[in-house]
C-alpha cells in the first residue's frame, strides 16, 4: 500500500498515526486470567462482553451474566473457529461452545489501557488523543523525522505497545479517521514487505488507497454498512461510484463526512490526551495464586507497561510501591490485611524496564505471601524528569546505542539491595559533627538526586573544630553497641569480653563529655578512658568509658 | 595562693556565660588570692569587675586578651569563623604605666577596624610592654590555627623578657595530654615559666548551657547543628585552688605559681587620674576664668545689676566648684555651648543643672535658679561626692555638627563617646534562644506573646496551652529557663546617645578608644555606669526635635515665649504651698 517517500507525504499536510489494538478486550481478560502463564497450551474459547463501570463492579463472573441481552465485544480465535463473532448474545455462542468462557470487561478496564498505550506515545508526537475502543492517534506532523521517519516511527511505537502484551495494528494517513479505518482494514498481506506490517498512506494517495477498503470502514452505522453489502457495494470506491443525490439521502447526515473521507480529507480533530501524574498499572486474576512465581511474571508484564509509560511521558520513577491483592477471605480468616503493600524508595530515578524489574523481582521473590493473591498493582507515586543517558560516540558509530556505565549501574545496584536488605540497612555513610561517638557517622538514604549533591557541598563549607574522632589514635572500630563490663576500671583488673578474659594493662583518662546535647532527650554524661587490654590470644587498645549518671562501666570501640 | 588569672567574662560577647561580677564574687568565695577579667579585645567588663572587687574586699586584676593579626593583617578575634581562631595574648596590668600601655594597644587594635574586630600586631609590643605582665595560653588544640608560632613566640618574649608566662589549662576535651605536650616543649624551648589556669567561661558548671546557647548565637547556629563547636563538657568553670591542684597533680608548682605571679599585678582602676580639658589663659586658674565668666554673665543677665539673692547663690556654687575641682567641667561645657552659638545652632541646658546660678550665668541654662527657687545641691553636693551632669540639648538635626566640633576641637585622641550596653531583655533574649533551639519565627513570635516585657520566668502552663504549645516539651520550658537567664546578658555595644568623654591628657591612656560603626564617631567601651564609676565626667549632647521646630517656625517661638512667660507668672503668683 505504500508508495513515495514519508518525507514527502509528510511536507505535504496533517499527518495522523492510528494504532488500533483489534484484541484488546480478550488480551485484558487473558492478562486477568494469567493465561500467559500457560505457554504452549491452546487457549480455551472466549468471548467477551463490555460492560459499563457500574455493572463491572458486581460482575465477576459468567453467572451474573443476562446470556441473553448481552452480546459479545469480541471474542478470541480459538471461539472464532467455533463460529462465535463479535455481536452474539452469550446465549447464542454458547450454543455453539458450550465450554466458552465469558466474562465482562469494563470501559474504565479499557480507557485505561488505552490511556496507558496512549502515555507511551507521547514522546512520538505533539498530540495524543484516545478514542475508545481500541485506538490511539497520535499526530505526528513535523515529529516523524525525529525518529527516522515516518516508518520508524511508527514501528517504535508498535514495537513499545507489543512489548506491553498487546497485538497491534499501525497506519499512517492524513487524519485521524482516515489513519484508523486503514489500520483496522488494510491487509499486511498486501501491503509491502517493507513495511514490515505498518499501513503508511502517502498524502498523494489517500483517495486511491481509501477507495480500496470495505465499506464498513465508513463511520456508519452497522445497519446502514450491512445495506450496503446487501446491495452488492462492498468497498469504498464503489459506494463512492454511486450517484452522490441518492447516496446523500441514503447517508443522511453522515453523508458529508463520508464524502470528505471518500475523497481522501480528514479533518477530524485530535482531543488531547492529558496524563494523570501519576502512574500506576494493575493486574488481577480469578483464580488466587498461592507462590510468588505466578507473580513474578506478572510483574515483568506491569514493570514493561509502567516502563513504557514513563518513557514516552520522558519521565522516571523516584519511588515504586507494589501491591498485593490478597484473597480478602483468606486473608481475613489468617488475620492478615487485604493487601500488602511493598513499597521501594530508589537511589536514583529509573524508568527503564530491566532496571526496575531487578529492583522489584529479588523483594517480591522473598515476600512471603500472606493469603492467595487475586491481584497486584504497581504504581508511581511520585514522578522526576528521566535523565537522559549519554550516548557514547565510539559505541553508537559500532551500533550500539544501549550502554550502561558503572557510574549507571551503582544506582540501581542500590536500589537493588535497598529492595533485598531493606532501605534502612543501605544508605551513605555521612559524617556528624557530634561529640557522641556513636552519633559521628550516620547512615543515610543513598541518593544521586542533584539536590542531594549540592547540599552535600554546602554542607562542606561549615568547617568543624576536631573533637573525639580527630584525637590522635582515635578509635578505628566502633562497637554497635557498646559491650558493659562488669568490673572496675583499673590497671590489673581482668575483664570478661566475648567469653574471652583480658587485663588492663595500661590505663588512661582520655575525655569528659558532659551535659553534650543536653536540650535532647538522653543527654551524655561520660567519662572516655583509654586501655590496653591484654589476653591469652593477644592483646589490643580500646576505649572505655563510664557512665557518669550510673557509674556502669562499657567497651565502646576498638583502637586497631 | 592560687589565681585565676585568665577569666572570661559575659563583656567578651556571647564568649562568657557569667557577668563580671559573678565572677569576682565566686572568686571571693573559692578563697581566690586574685581574679583577672580578660575580656576578648577590650576592658569591657574591667570596670564592673574593678567596683565589685571593690564591694567584695576580692583583689582584682585589670587585664584583656588579645587576638593577634593573622597572615594577611585581617581581624581576627571575629568569632564567627572557626577556622580563623588565631593565637590570643592576654595581657595583664602591672603598673599605671601598663594600663595606659594597654589602653594604647587596644586602641591600635580597634583602630581602622570595623566595630567589634581587633588585631593586634606584635610589632607594637616593644614600644608599648612596660608595666605589662604577657601570658600566653595553651592553644585550643595544638598544631591548629590557634597554636603560637616561633615567630610569635619568639617576638613576645623579646618584647616581654621575664614577663611572660605559659597558661596551661585542662578542660578533659580530648585535647589536655596535647596541650601540655606543647606547654613543655615551648616552656623548655624558650625558657618561659609556665602557670595553670581554670581558662573559666562561667563561674559555675551550671552556667554550661546558657554557654551554649551563646556560642550558638555568636555562631549564628543552632544548637542541634553546632555540634562540636560547642563544649563537650562543663569544665571550663571558675576553680578553687584545692580544685586546681586537684586537676594538676603532676604540676601543682604551676598552681602556686599563678598566685605568685598575680602579687605584681598591683594595678587598680582606683589609680587612673582622670583630668577634664579646659583652654586657660596665662596666669588664670579654671576656677578665677569660671568665675570671671559667671560674674560678667550676671552682669549681661541683669543689666541694672543682680539681684542679691542671685549673687549669693552664684558666690555659694563657685565655692563649692573650687571645693569639688569641677570648675573645668563647667568652662567645658560652656565651650560646647559657645560652639553651638557661634554656628547658630540653638541649645539648652536642661535637668537639674537648671538649679545652677552659674550654668544660668554663664548661659548654659536660661532659668534664673533663684526664682525658680530649685535646690542646687540636686545638681552638685560635697556630700554625694559625684561628678555634675549637665545635658545640653541641641538641634536634632545639627547635633551632629556640635559633635564634630567637639572632635575637632579636642581631638579623637581626647575625645570620645560613651557606649552603651545592649543587653538581652525579655522578649529579645527569648527570641535568641528560641533560635538557637530550632523554632520557627512564627512560633518564636507566638512565643513571645506569651510574656510581657521582662517576665519570661513565669509563663504559665495555661499560658502555653493557649498559644498553641505543648508545656510538658522540655524544649519549651528550656527556651524560657534560658531566656530567662540570658535576661541582662550583653549582646553588643551601642553608642550613648549623646555622652562624651573629654580629657586633659590623651584618653588611651585612661581609657581604649574603639570605632563606632557610625562614621566619624569614637567611643570608650564603657557604659556611663562604668563611667561614673571611674569618676570621669560625661557631657551629654542631645538632641531636640522643638529647638528644630522653633527655629523653623519663628512664631512658634513667640508662642512658646508666651507661653513661657504665662506659666512663670503664673507660678510665681501661686502661693508657695502649690510649688
Amino acid at each position: 500500500m505504500s508508495a513515495g517517500s514519508p518525507e514527502s507525504s509528510a511536507a505535504s499536510g496533517r499527518r495522523v498515526l492510528a494504532l488500533v489494538l483489534p484484541e484488546l478486550l480478550c488480551e485484558l481478560l487473558e492478562k486477568r486470567l494469567l493465561w500467559g502463564l500457560q505457554r504452549g497450551k491452546a487457549k480455551p474459547p472466549l468471548g467477551v462482553v463490555l460492560a459499563s463501570t457500574a455493572s463491572a463492579q458486581v460482575a465477576g463472573s459468567e453467572k451474573s451474566l443476562d446470556a441473553t441481552a448481552l452480546s459479545f465485544a469480541a471474542v478470541n480465535e480459538s471461539a472464532r473457529r467455533y463460529g462465535v463473532r463479535e455481536g452474539q448474545s452469550i446465549a447464542e455462542a454458547c450454543a455453539l461452545v458450550a465450554s466458552l468462557v465469558v466474562r465482562e470487561v469494563t470501559q474504565a478496564e479499557v480507557l485505561e489501557t488505552l490511556s496507558c498505550i496512549a502515555e507511551v506515545g507521547l514522546s512520538l508526537g505533539a498530540t495524543v488523543a484516545v478514542e475508545a475502543p481500541d485506538t490511539v492517534c497520535i499526530d505526528i506532523t513535523g515529529s516523524a523525522h525525529l525518529q527516522g521517519g515516518e516508518l520508524a516511527l511508527a514501528c517504535e511505537f508498535a514495537n513499545r505497545v507489543r512489548g506491553m502484551g498487546h497485538s497491534v495494528r499501525v497506519a499512517i494517513s492524513d487524519g485521524p479517521r482516515l489513519a484508523k479505518a486503514f489500520a483496522h482494514w488494510f491487509t499486511p498481506e498486501a501491503a509491502d514487505p517493507e513495511d514490515r506490517g505498518v499501513c503508511l498512506v502517502p498524502s498523494n494517495r489517500t483517495a486511491l488507497a481509501f477507495s480500496a477498503l470495505p465499506v464498513t470502514a465508513l463511520p456508519l452505522s452497522r445497519d446502514t454498512a450491512a445495506w450496503f453489502v446487501r446491495l452488492g457495494v462492498f468497498t469504498v470506491g464503489e459506494l463512492n461510484a454511486l450517484p452522490k443525490a441518492a447516496l446523500g439521502s441514503r447517508l443522511g447526515d453522515a453523508a458529508a463526512s463520508v464524502s470528505e473521507l471518500c475523497a481522501g480529507r480528514d479533518r477530524a480533530p485530535l482531543v488531547a490526551y492529558t496524563p494523570e501524574r501519576t502512574v500506576s498499572e494493575s493486574s488481577a486474576w480469578d483464580e488466587p495464586v498461592t507462590g510468588t512465581e505466578p507473580l513474578l511474571f506478572v510483574l515483568g508484564g506491569l514493570v514493561s507497561r509502567v516502563s513504557a509509560r514513563l518513557t514516552g511521558r520522558g519521565e522516571a520513577a523516584h519511588s515504586l510501591v507494589l501491591t498485593l491483592l490478597y484473597d480478602p477471605a483468606i486473608a481475613r480468616f489468617r488475620g492478615e490485611k487485604a493487601e500488602q503493600v511493598l513499597r521501594f524508595k530508589l537511589a536514583t530515578p529509573l524508568h527503564r524496564a530491566d532496571e526496575m524489574r531487578r529492583v522489584l523481582r529479588a523483594r517480591l521473590a522473598r515476600t512471603k505471601l500472606g493469603a492467595p493473591s487475586l491481584g497486584m498493582r504497581l504504581s508511581v507515586p511520585k514522578l522526576l524528569p528521566a535523565v537522559a543517558r549519554q550516548l557514547e560516540l565510539s559505541q553508537v558509530l559500532a551500533g550500539v546505542t544501549v550502554s550502561a556505565s558503572a557510574d549507571d549501574e551503582i544506582p540501581v545496584l542500590i536500589a537493588e539491595l535497598s529492595a533485598e536488605l531493606g532501605e534502612e540497612k543501605v544508605g551513605t555513610l555521612k559524617l556528624v559533627d557530634s561529640h557522641r561517638p556513636e552519633a559521628k557517622s550516620k547512615l543515610s538514604p543513598a541518593s544521586f538526586e542533584p539536590a542531594a549533591r549540592s547540599s552535600a557541598k554546602q554542607g562542606r563549607l561549615r568547617k568543624t573544630e576536631p573533637s573525639f574522632a580527630e584525637l590522635p589514635g582515635a578509635p578505628t572500630r566502633l562497637l554497635s553497641e557498646p559491650c558493659e563490663l562488669h568490673g572496675p576500671l583499673r590497671v590489673g583488673v581482668s575483664l570478661a569480653i566475648d567469653r574471652s578474659l583480658y587485663t588492663i594493662e595500661h590505663l588512661r583518662f582520655e575525655q569528659r563529655l558532659d551535659a553534650v546535647e543536653w536540650w535532647g532527650h538522653a543527654p551524655v554524661t561520660r567519662d572516655y578512658v583509654r586501655l590496653w587490654l591484654q589476653g591469652a590470644s593477644g592483646g589490643f587498645e580500646a576505649v572505655a568509658f563510664v557512665d557518669r549518671m550510673t557509674g556502669r562501666r562499657y567497651l565502646h570501640a576498638l583502637a586497631d | 595562693m592560687f589565681a585565676e588569672l585568665l577569666a572570661c567574662s559575659s563583656f567578651s560577647f556571647l564568649r562568657g556565660a557569667s557577668h563580671p561580677e559573678e565572677l569576682v564574687k565566686r572568686a571571693k568565695k573559692l578563697g581566690l588570692s586574685a581574679i583577672a577579667v580578660c575580656d576578648r579585645g577590650g576592658l569591657y567588663g574591667s570596670v564592673k569587675a574593678f567596683n565589685q572587687a571593690r564591694e567584695s574586699e576580692q583583689r582584682s586584676v585589670t587585664g584583656a586578651e588579645l587576638t593577634l593579626a593573622n597572615a594577611h593583617g585581617r581581624a581576627t578575634h571575629k568569632p564567627h569563623r572557626a577556622e580563623e581562631q588565631c593565637p590570643t595574648l592576654a595581657l595583664l596590668c602591672e603598673t599605671h604605666a601598663g594600663y595606659q600601655n594597654l589602653c594604647r594597644l587596644l586602641t591600635l587594635s580597634h583602630a581602622d577596624r570595623s566595630k567589634g574586630e581587633s588585631a593586634l600586631d606584635l610589632g607594637w609590643l616593644n614600644a608599648h610592654s612596660e608595666g605589662l605582665l604577657a601570658l600566653i595560653p595553651a592553644p585550643r588544640k595544638p598544631m591548629d590555627s590557634s597554636t603560637p608560632s616561633p615567630e610569635f613566640l619568639n617576638k613576645v618574649r623579646a618584647a616581654f623578657g621575664e614577663r611572660l608566662a605559659l597558661v596551661m589549662y585542662r578542660h578533659h576535651d580530648g585535647f589536655d595530654d596535647a596541650r601540655l605536650a606543647w606547654v613543655l616543649d615551648a616552656s623548655k624551648r624558650y625558657e618561659l615559666r609556665v602557670i595553670a589556669s581554670a581558662r573559666p567561661l562561667f563561674h559555675h558548671a551550671s552556667r554550661k548551657k546558657l554557654c551554649d546557647v551563646l556560642h550558638a548565637i555568636r555562631l549564628g547556629t543552632t544548637l542541634d547543628r553546632a555540634g562540636t563547636l560547642l563544649a563537650s563538657n562543663a569544665e571550663a568553670y571558675l576553680r578553687s585552688e584545692a580544685q586546681m591542684l586537684q586537676l594538676f597533680p603532676d604540676h601543682p608548682e604551676w598552681v602556686e605559681a599563678a598566685g605568685e605571679i598575680s602579687e605584681v599585678l598591683r594595678f587598680q582602676l582606683s589609680e587612673l587620674k582622670y583630668q577634664f580639658p579646659c583652654t586657660l589663659e596665662e596666669g588664670e586658674s579654671a576656677d578665677e576664668k569660671l568665675a570671671r565668666l559667671t560674674w560678667a554673665g550676671l552682669s549681661a543677665r541683669y543689666p541694672k545689676g543682680a539681684p542679691r539673692a542671685v549673687s549669693e547663690q552664684a558666690q555659694k556654687e563657685l565655692t563649692l566648684i573650687a571645693g569639688m575641682k569641677v570648675a573645668p567641667y563647667f568652662l567645658s561645657t560652656w565651650e560646647v555651648v559657645e560652639m553651638a552659638r557661634k554656628r547658630r545652632i540653638l541649645c539648652q541646658g536642661r535637668g537639674s543643672a537648671a538649679n545652677s546660678a552659674v550654668c544660668y550665668a554663664i548661659g548654659i541654662t536660661a532659668v534664673d535658679p533663684t526664682r525658680s527657687n530649685l535646690l542646687f545641691e540636686r545638681f552638685l553636693s560635697v556630700k554625694r561626692n559625684e561628678p555634675p551632669d549637665i545635658d545640653i540639648d541641641f538641634e536634632h538635626e545639627r547635633r551632629e555638627e556640635v559633635i564634630q566640633d567637639i572632635y575637632a576641637r579636642h581631638g579623637r585622641e581626647r575625645a570620645a563617646m560613651v557606649s552603651e550596653v545592649i543587653c538581652y531583655r525579655g522578649k529579645s533574649a527569648l527570641r535568641e534562644v528560641g533560635k538557637v533551639f530550632g523554632l520557627s519565627l512564627e512560633q518564636i513570635a507566638r512565643l513571645s506573646g506569651t510574656i510581657t516585657h521582662r517576665d519570661c520566668d513565669e509563663v504559665s502552663s495555661q499560658r502555653l496551652r493557649e498559644m498553641g504549645f505543648d508545656e510538658r516539651d522540655g524544649r519549651i520550658r528550656q527556651i524560657l529557663e534560658l531566656a530567662h537567664e540570658l535576661d541582662g546578658f550583653p549582646r553588643h555595644l551601642s553608642i550613648h546617645v549623646g555622652g562624651f568623654v573629654l580629657s586633659a591628657a590623651p584618653l588611651y591612656e585612661g581609657a581604649p578608644i574603639e570605632p563606632a560603626r557610625m562614621a566619624n564617631r569614637t567611643v570608650v567601651p564603657w557604659d556611663k555606669d562604668d563611667i561614673e564609676t571611674l569618676k570621669f565626667f560625661k557631657i551629654d549632647v542631645l538632641g531636640l526635635g522643638m529647638l528644630q521646630a522653633v527655629k523653623g517656625q519663628p512664631w512658634l517661638l513667640i508662642i512658646g515665649f508666651l507661653a513661657y512667660a504665662i506659666a512663670f507668672a503664673k507660678i510665681g503668683c501661686l502661693p508657695k504651698k502649690s510649688h
